[in-house]
């Protein structure tokens, strides 16, 4: 079953671009006003600046998107290697990693900062 | 009457959802519909073995229970001549089927349950191997107690339980975005692949809406009915907030070490406390988190046009 599956059934992994981004959360999270959206670089993965002060997130999982509106019980770091890590207290996403350039992706280690302080 | 050498029907089943997910993968790669991720289904079909497992195991608490309560039952009714006539047995299935109808309404409304539940709702997809996506916990939940009173009443055991097997493989057919409607008149009586479609979607319409196990009648009876507006308001499948993995483990137990958790956080009262395990999902102290009424009425200030509509009345 799963090699027909993998033979036909596949379906391809979402990407993500900034449109794509703004639509997913968008649709988890009709109240929330996105200012700005970082695609991550390998486009699996988006950080949303919101309006209200709060970030969101969108991660692709497979063909579909899983969205957060990130809380401060969240702890953030940032690894050249593998870029920016987050830690959540959300048993159905503990660990969130966004690879990003390493100014962009500090800029948001120090942002994320302010939102747990 | 002794009782029917009855088949293990949901065993037996096995080779008849291998051959039907096959058909809807084969069917949806050339139609361009009912899209399966292979991940996604690995899961499911992970997910539906350990049920079977955990069913055997733990399940035989439920079977010891079921032969307990019988033998105080006033009028054991497989200890009659006509304890398994065909009414009889159709008898247990209706009623047994209003029974699956409060324990799943129970199972969404209840966070203890919903910790068990969640399980079936945590695929993205709708598509045949979703129906295998079972819990591996619904045993420890107590849940299987729902069946005692059927069995108090009378009703054989082994009957129970395959009126619930039955009831099950029902189930199976209607995980599917293959099929739109069925004809009027069974979609009037009997739950269908378009009335369950209902049940999985996010959409905040839908939440909360057709419980039925078989017949439909049961949502429309208690008005937890509403029907699926394919054009309108597409069916988004899964839960509110969604996992971020394919890990059955973690699809198993996240919600019962976020109830866990959230039960045993400092400072909160006993009612508190209690609110966490058995209020609805959503359900926070501080109100920092949405219930499916909330989310509702969240969807209807948005869109006062539409309130008074099924599912946002």
């Amino acid at each position: 079953m799963v090699v027909v599956s993998l033979a036909l059934g596949q379906a391809a992994e979402a990407r993500l671009d900034e449109a794509a981004a703004r639509d997913a959360f968008a649709v988890d999270h009709p109240d929330s006003v996105v200012l700005s959206v970082t695609v991550g670089t390998d486009g699996r993965a988006a950080l949303l600046q919101l309006e209200d002060g709060a970030v969101g997130t969108v991660f692709v999982l497979g063909d579909r998107f899983v969205t957060r509106r990130l809380t401060a019980s969240l702890t953030a770091g940032w690894s050249a290697e593998r870029g920016l890590q987050l830690h959540a207290a959300d048993p159905k996403a503990p660990r969130l990693l966004v690879p990003l350039d390493a100014d962009v992706g500090l800029q948001w280690v120090s942002r994320l900062a302010k939102l747990g302080a | 009457m002794a009782a029917p050498d009855l088949p293990d029907l949901v065993n037996l089943a096995v080779p008849f959802f291998i051959a039907t997910i096959l058909l809807e993968l084969v069917w949806g790669h050339f139609r361009g519909t009912a899209r399966y991720e292979t991940r996604d289904t690995l899961a499911s079909l992970v997910m539906g073995g350990g049920n079977l497992v955990e069913g055997m195991v733990i399940g035989l608490v439920a079977v010891w229970t079921y032969d307990a309560v019988y033998v105080v039952a006033p009028l054991p009714f497989g200890e009659q001549a006509w304890g398994w006539h065909p009414l009889i047995f159709i008898a247990c299935f209706v009623a047994d089927d209003l029974r699956y109808y409060w324990f799943h309404r129970w199972s969404h409304e209840i966070r203890w349950f919903w910790a068990s539940h969640v399980n079936h709702h945590s695929s993205q997809h709708y598509n045949l191997s979703t129906a295998l996506r079972q819990t591996w916990t619904s045993n420890l939940t107590g849940a299987f107690l729902m069946r005692v009173p059927l069995v108090l009443v009378g009703f054989d055991p082994l009957m129970v339980f395959f009126s619930g097997s039955i009831n099950l493989v029902y189930q199976y057919w209607i995980h599917t975005e293959l099929i739109g409607r069925m004809p009027r008149w069974f979609e009037a009586v009997m739950n269908t692949p378009s009335h369950h479609r209902v049940h999985h979607a996010t959409n905040p319409r839908y939440l909360d809406a057709n419980y039925a196990g078989t017949f439909i009648i049961w949502d429309k009876l208690f008005g937890t009915f509403v029907p699926e507006q394919p054009l309108a308001d597409r069916p988004r499948y899964g839960i509110v907030g969604n996992l971020l993995t394919f890990n059955p483990l973690r699809i198993c137990f996240h919600e019962w070490q976020s109830m866990i958790r959230d039960a045993t956080r400092r400072g909160l009262t006993p009612r508190q406390r209690l609110g966490y395990l058995f209020g609805p999902p959503g359900w926070s102290h501080d109100n920092s988190r949405r219930t499916s009424a909330e989310l509702k009425a969240a969807y209807v200030a948005r869109h006062p046009e539409q309130a008074g509509e099924p599912g946002l009345s």
